[in-house]
Parts: C-alpha cells; structure tokens; sequence
C-alpha cells in the first residue's frame, strides 16, 4: 500500500496556517501511540525472560500472560523485545523519505520544466518495490539499514508526487511573486515563504507513509528477511506461530494487535492532521 | 507538460512514445539490478566442487564473459522478439516457468480488482454525496479503520477462524494441477478479501475525496438548488467530474495487486508471480527475474496509461487548457 499514501490530500496545498486544534480524542490517541512506542523501544528492558530462551512447550496457553509460542518461548516477552525494528526502521525511513521526496518535489514545482525529475520518478514507481527490496537483501543481508532502505526508494516516487503538487500552489502563489519582485533571494523564498507552508501538508503525507513503511518491514519478516533468529519482530512473529494459531491464538492476535495499535492511531491522526491543514 | 498538444491523437502518440521510453528505462535498471545481485551463476549452478576449466565452459555458454552491455542488447533484443530466453537452472523456457503462475496472477488480480473496485465506488459514493451528513461518517470511520489493518493480519485471521476453526473455505489456496483457479473459485475467495479490503477502503477513502471535492463545484450545487432530484445531480453532474480521480486511484490499485500481492500468495500457499519471483531470485536465476520484473512493471505502465487516457477523455476542457 506503499503506493498509495498521500494521494488523498493532493487537493489540499493552500497553505493556509492556523495553530493546531488539540482536541481530547487527538490527545487520547497521542498517548496510546506514545505508549506502544515506548514499550516498543523499552520493551527489551522489562521484558521477563530473553528473546531465545525457552520456558515451556509449544503454544501452552498456561504460561505467562499470552502463553507460549511455536518454540516453546514467552509471546509477551518475545512482543518486548520485538517492537524496535518495526518502529525504528519506519520512522528513519519515512522521515528521510519525506525529507528527500520534498527537497526533489520542490525542485520540480519550482524549475519550469520539471519533466525530467517527475519521469524518473515514474519509472522508479513502476519498478516492483518488492523486487529492488529482494535484490537489496541479497546483496546486503536483511540488515535493518538494507531495509530501510528498501523503505525509502519504494516510497520516494510518491513523496515526491505529493510534494510537488503540494508546492506547487504555494510555489505559483501571489505572496511568492511578490517576494521575488522585491527582490528576495531564492533560498530566502524557499526558507521563509515556502518551507513553513510545506510542513503540514507533508507531515500529514508522512503520516500514512509511516503505514506503508510498517507494512513493508512485516512483509518482509513474512517473507523470510526478518532479524536473524532468536531475534524478532511483530511481523515475524505473525508468520511463524500462524500454524498454532488454532493452538494458542494470542501467539498469532498479541502480535496482530500491538501492529494494528500502531496503525490505526496513527491513520486516525494523520486524517486529523489532513483535516486541519485543508480547513 | 504537455504544452502544446491541441488535439486527441497528438495527446496518444505522445503518450505511446512516453509508454516506450519509461519501458525502456525500466529494463535498463532490472537488468542492471538482476547483475548486481550477489554470486557467480556458474559457481552456483555447478556447486563448489566444479573444477576451474568446466566453470570457464559453462560462463561461456550463458555468455557470461561478454560485457554486460553486449548482454543487455542480446537480452533486449531477443525480448522484443518475444523470446524470454531460458531458465539458467532448468533449461526450460523461461515462458513455460511463467505462464502457469502469471495466469494464476491474473485471475487473482482481476477478481482482486474487480472486487476493490465495486467497494470502493460503492463505499465513494456513499459517503461522498453530502459531506458531513451521518452515513458519510461512518464510512469515514469505517474505510480509516479498514485501511489501519494490513493485509497478512486479515488473511491470518481469515485462515485461523473461516478456515481453520470453521472450516467454511479453504485455509491453503491450491490450483489443481489440470485446471485454473477459476476452476476450484472457492480457493480465491480468502485472498481476495484479504487483497480488497485495504484496497477497497483505501480507494474509498481516496475516491471520496474526489466526489467530496465534486459536489463543492459550482455547478453541481447550482443543480441542487435548481431542484434536480439528487439520483439526476449524482449521474449527471457527480460523477462525470469524479471519472478522471477516481481511474488514478483504481490504476494505484494495480502495483499493488501485481507486485504487492506476494504476501498473501504466500500465506495462502497460491502459486502465483509473486512467489515464483521470490523464489527466483533466491535462485539468481536472471533470466526469469527479468521477464517477471518486466511484465510486472508494463502492467502497472499501461494501467496507468489507461487512467490518464479515461481522464483525458472524460475532462474535455484538458484538452485545451495547459
């Protein structure tokens, strides 16, 4: 779903700046993420046993708070120890991703022809993600910087996108001619007149990056390409307990729901986010 | 961009030219990408026990030696003859390799399609009509859920309760062997939820956007309040402005449906593109990544072509305006 994020918003752009609304049910949700993130990059900190050791049989249900998983090991400190690579690779990957999509998207709203930048996006956007993904892995190994990195050229294609028709309003706007005839320099425009108008629309975009990015660093431990074992992530743990799943279901929804408690506060504030910058 | 082109037939060709050259472009880094991959291919096919001079005969059977721009012209050119070549492992073609599991690709994607499509419009036009009103809150909420829930979540709770647990469908999705997947429907019942729903609310969520955007035009609201009855506003003012937006979102759908949909080939065990170019690619078997690679990316080419054609068509004034 890489592909997709962000196209909602093309319409918004107007760079309008009003100071942010912090409703209760956008702070609710700030906390809940706030948390998942913290026990995620916490969690190997107070997690009870280690990510290998074994406590009791496969899938026993009796043991700990979530029973056991596939190998006989504790699903809840094994979801501790599990959360870092799926939150931490995102986050780096979409924020260089935004990073370099905006700085190569305002390129092309600002040069006049801005052909070639946008047609080779387009061909980077054809090209299968999973396919550069596999290849990168090969090469390097499933290491987390390989798969942010995977992360970042599936994604940069469509930031991209998104940031120059963003731009571009603001770009063409009559405040930006106005600067220009005064005189105002061209980096001085672009930091002063351009970039704060930008961050909104962007961050927003990012939001639902984020969520691709989580999608394709859970794909790829369900393909095979996850943290080498005993080490592990949500996404991991999903695949290789889905064949208990009738034995010790938490083995298989645990890990389902620290993702979807992830997803879904972030889609909700990200929408919020969109919202706010549109009115 | 396309400054200048006054009329329908100068506006394809340029397209057409647009076509060829990104695929162009796009066979340039596959292969590029497939030669960098990690190991000798001689080495790997005849193990690390070959001896120095049987790995010098076979590097100069698959004309291993040649300059990898020598080899790109070979590849490119048998290619556009419709040669794909042969499997580096098998010896079989690599048509023969592909064709089965493309076919079994193609019949997911399009019910896939089909499927996100008609609950996307659907949802759209549900919660696009009046912006704000109830029922376009709950789709909102609805679509936002949806789209929250990655697809190998849904399919490994699909497997564990309607496969598993109740066993209404089956948990494993596979083809027999004298026959299509159209021929056991049932099998593609699971992954095509599991690929529409994130599809489905995601091109809701983005098609309602446009129609929202739609009904905000001055002439749609002009006819609401010239008293046309609201099914009259909806086909004849909503949706001709909705067409070009909403074929972008669906054509979106496409990489996704061919690329993406790896995953749950693999959950559900379905011998699809997606697995054997996973698989291939463990294998370094160039000439089958390619050819895979390359009907992945001119599927997603020309489903994008075909969206700007509908809304080229759809939206007269683009032919003049720019």
């Amino acid at each position: 779903m890489t592909s997709l994020a962000g196209q909602e918003q093309l319409s918004v752009g107007g760079g309008r700046t009003r100071p942010l609304r912090l409703s209760p049910v956008t702070v609710a949700l700030c906390v809940l993420l706030l948390a998942v993130l913290f026990l995620a990059v916490f969690g190997p900190m107070i997690a009870s046993h280690d990510k290998g050791e074994v406590v009791s049989l496969p899938f026993d249900t009796e043991v700990g708070v979530f029973g056991t998983d596939y190998l006989g090991r504790d699903v809840l400190s094994r979801i501790l120890h599990g959360g870092r690579p799926i939150v931490i690779i995102p986050v780096v990957a979409t924020a260089l991703a935004t990073v370099i999509g905006g700085v190569l998207g305002v390129a092309a709203a600002a040069l006049r022809r801005d052909d070639l930048i946008m047609r080779l996006m387009d061909v980077f956007a054809v090209i299968p993600s999973i396919l550069v993904a596999l290849v990168l892995f090969h090469r390097f190994g499933a290491q987390h910087w390989v798969l942010a990195l995977a992360v970042i050229i599936a994604s940069i294609p469509f930031a991209t996108r998104y940031a120059r028709a963003a731009a571009f309003p603001i770009i063409h706007s009559a405040y930006v001619e106005q600067a220009r005839m005064i005189g105002e320099s061209a980096p001085m425009i672009l930091i002063r007149d351009v970039a704060p108008n930008l961050v909104r629309p962007l961050l927003a975009d990012a939001g639902l990056r984020f969520i691709g990015a989580i999608y394709l660093v859970a794909a790829a431990g369900f393909l095979g390409f996850g943290p080498p074992p005993p080490a592990t992530d949500w996404g991991s743990m999903i695949s290789e307990n889905i064949g208990g799943a009738g034995l010790n279901s938490w083995a298989v929804i645990a890990p389902s729901l620290m993702v979807l408690l992830m997803t879904i506060p972030i889609n909700l504030l990200a929408d919020r986010f969109a919202r706010q910058v549109a009115r | 961009m396309t400054a200048g082109l006054h009329n329908a037939a100068q506006y394809v060709i340029w397209r057409m030219a647009s076509l060829v050259v990104t695929l162009l472009a796009v066979s340039v880094i596959l292969f590029a990408a497939v030669e960098w991959l990690p190991g000798d291919p001689a080495q790997q096919i005849l193990g690390i026990n070959a001896t120095p001079e049987r790995l010098d005969i076979l590097r100069e059977q698959l004309n291993l030696n040649d300059p990898v721009p020598v080899r790109y012209g070979r590849w490119l050119w048998s290619t556009l003859q419709g040669d794909l070549g042969e499997s580096v492992r098998t010896n079989q073609s690599v048509e023969a390799i592909i064709s089965r599991p493309a076919l079994n690709t193609a019949m997911l994607a399009v019910t896939a399609f089909a499927a996100i499509a008609a609950v996307a419009l659907l949802l759209a036009a549900l919660g696009g009509m009046r912006d704000g009103s109830r029922t376009s809150t709950v789709v909102s909420v609805t679509t936002l859920s949806a789209v929250s829930v990655p697809e190998f979540i849904i399919a490994g709770i699909l497997i564990s309760v309607v496969g598993l647990e109740l066993g209404w469908l089956p948990a494993v999705s596979l083809v027999p062997s004298e026959g299509t997947p159209y021929s056991r429907p049932e099998i593609l019942v699971l992954p095509v939820i599991s690929l529409s729903m994130v599809g489905g609310a995601y091109g809701a969520r983005l098609i309602r956007a446009a129609v929202a955007d739609a009904a905000r035009m001055p002439h749609v609201q002009a006819a609401r309040l010239a008293g046309l009855r609201e099914s009259r506003v909806l086909l004849r003012h909503l949706l001709p402005s909705a067409i070009p937006p909403a074929a972008q979102v669906l054509a979106f759908m496409v990489p996704f449906l061919v690329g993406g949909a790896v995953v749950v080939e693999r959950i559900f065990a379905f011998p699809g593109l997606g697995s054997q170019l996973v698989d291939r690619i463990a294998l370094r078997d160039a000439p089958v990544i390619e050819a895979i690679g390359l009907i992945q990316a001119a599927t997603v080419i020309v489903a994008f072509q075909i969206a700007d054609v509908i809304g080229f068509l759809a939206s007269p004034e683009r032919r003049t305006a720019q």
